[in-house]
């Protein structure tokens, strides 16, 4: 869908969601974490993550569960099951932080559950877990 | 066909909307840096009175029980929120779409986390928000109004919660 700046394709980040509101303040957020990233591309649906995902080297996905066309959930269980991303750390952010949803996604490799709302600084955290797993020097 | 069963299971709004003024002043408060406060008819026709342009998110629910949620709130009040989610004051930056993915998102999120708290290990869905301009709505209190009032960076807000008769 969309994509910014900045030459690190091992921190490259995704970010799915249906709502562009939401996508806008990930991005920002991660602008502003203070955190080494590099391109971060968007994508309103999982069948639009997956056209990423296969032509870009992506670190880090952060994705929504309740989309049209293709829900996070399902967009899991395609990289789960492709087996093609098996450093690709996983991140949901949702509304839904019921434990039968967290449940369903238990054995999908997710790294972090991010409830919505959410303050900025959650998820700051988050993007400085994953940036100090990915340089772990 | 809907049995007396089905009637018995199907919950009042009085009875949520407590937990779900908890949701939405939570939200309010964690992602557009908002504060909530009760507001009685009174005061809500006074802070809505010269407010034409009004926007209501609608959204639909299932699961342990279905039903409707909406809120209803002015178009500056859309405006302000949309400058705090993003952290910036620049109008440049909103437009009609934009506006109404916020508001529906808004929606989407208090909605989200009153059943979260609210469905305990069970599974919900939620639908697609939907935003539209409506008319200044008209204010009704009680058991009969369906509707709570509030008001949000002391501008208007009408909540309303409407459950369905299960049709399992």
């Amino acid at each position: 869908m969309s994509e910014t700046t900045e030459a690190a394709p091992d921190r490259n980040i995704l970010i799915v969601d249906d709502s562009a509101m939401m996508r806008a303040m990930i991005r920002r957020v991660a602008a502003l974490a203070d955190v080494p990233i590099g391109r971060v591309f968007e994508a309103a649906n999982g069948a639009e993550a997956l056209a990423i995902l296969e032509r870009e080297p992506i670190a880090a996905l952060f994705t929504d569960i309740n989309m049209p066309v293709m829900t996070g959930t399902e967009l899991l269980r395609v990289i789960e099951e492709r087996g093609a991303w098996p450093d690709l750390i996983r991140v949901i952010v949702s509304t839904d932080g019921s434990q039968a949803r967290r449940e369903e996604v238990d054995h999908l490799h997710v790294r972090c559950y991010v409830e919505k709302p959410f303050r900025p600084e959650v998820m700051r955290d988050v993007l400085c877990e994953l940036s100090a797993d990915a340089d772990p020097r | 066909m809907t049995s007396s069963v089905n009637c018995r299971q199907t919950p009042t709004p009085a009875e949520h909307y407590g937990p779900l003024m908890a949701a939405l002043a939570d939200v309010a408060e964690q992602s557009f840096f908002a504060c909530v406060d009760p507001c009685d008819a009174a005061s809500f026709e006074e802070r809505a009175a010269g407010v034409d342009n009004w926007l209501r998110v609608s959204v639909g629910f299932q699961g342990a029980f279905a039903g409707l949620f909406s809120c209803t709130l002015p178009e500056p009040l859309a405006a302000e929120l949309f400058d705090s989610f993003l952290g910036q004051a620049d109008e440049s930056a909103r437009n009609e779409t934009l506006v109404f993915d916020l508001v529906g998102e808004f929606g989407n999120m208090i909605c989200g986390t009153w059943l979260t708290r609210t469905a305990e290990r069970r599974r919900f869905a939620l639908h697609r928000p939907e935003v539209r301009r409506v008319p200044p709505p008209v204010v009704t209190t009680g058991a009969e109004g369906g509707q709570e009032l509030l008001c949000l960076n002391d501008r208007p807000l009408a909540v309303g919660l409407v459950f369905v008769p299960w049709q399992g």
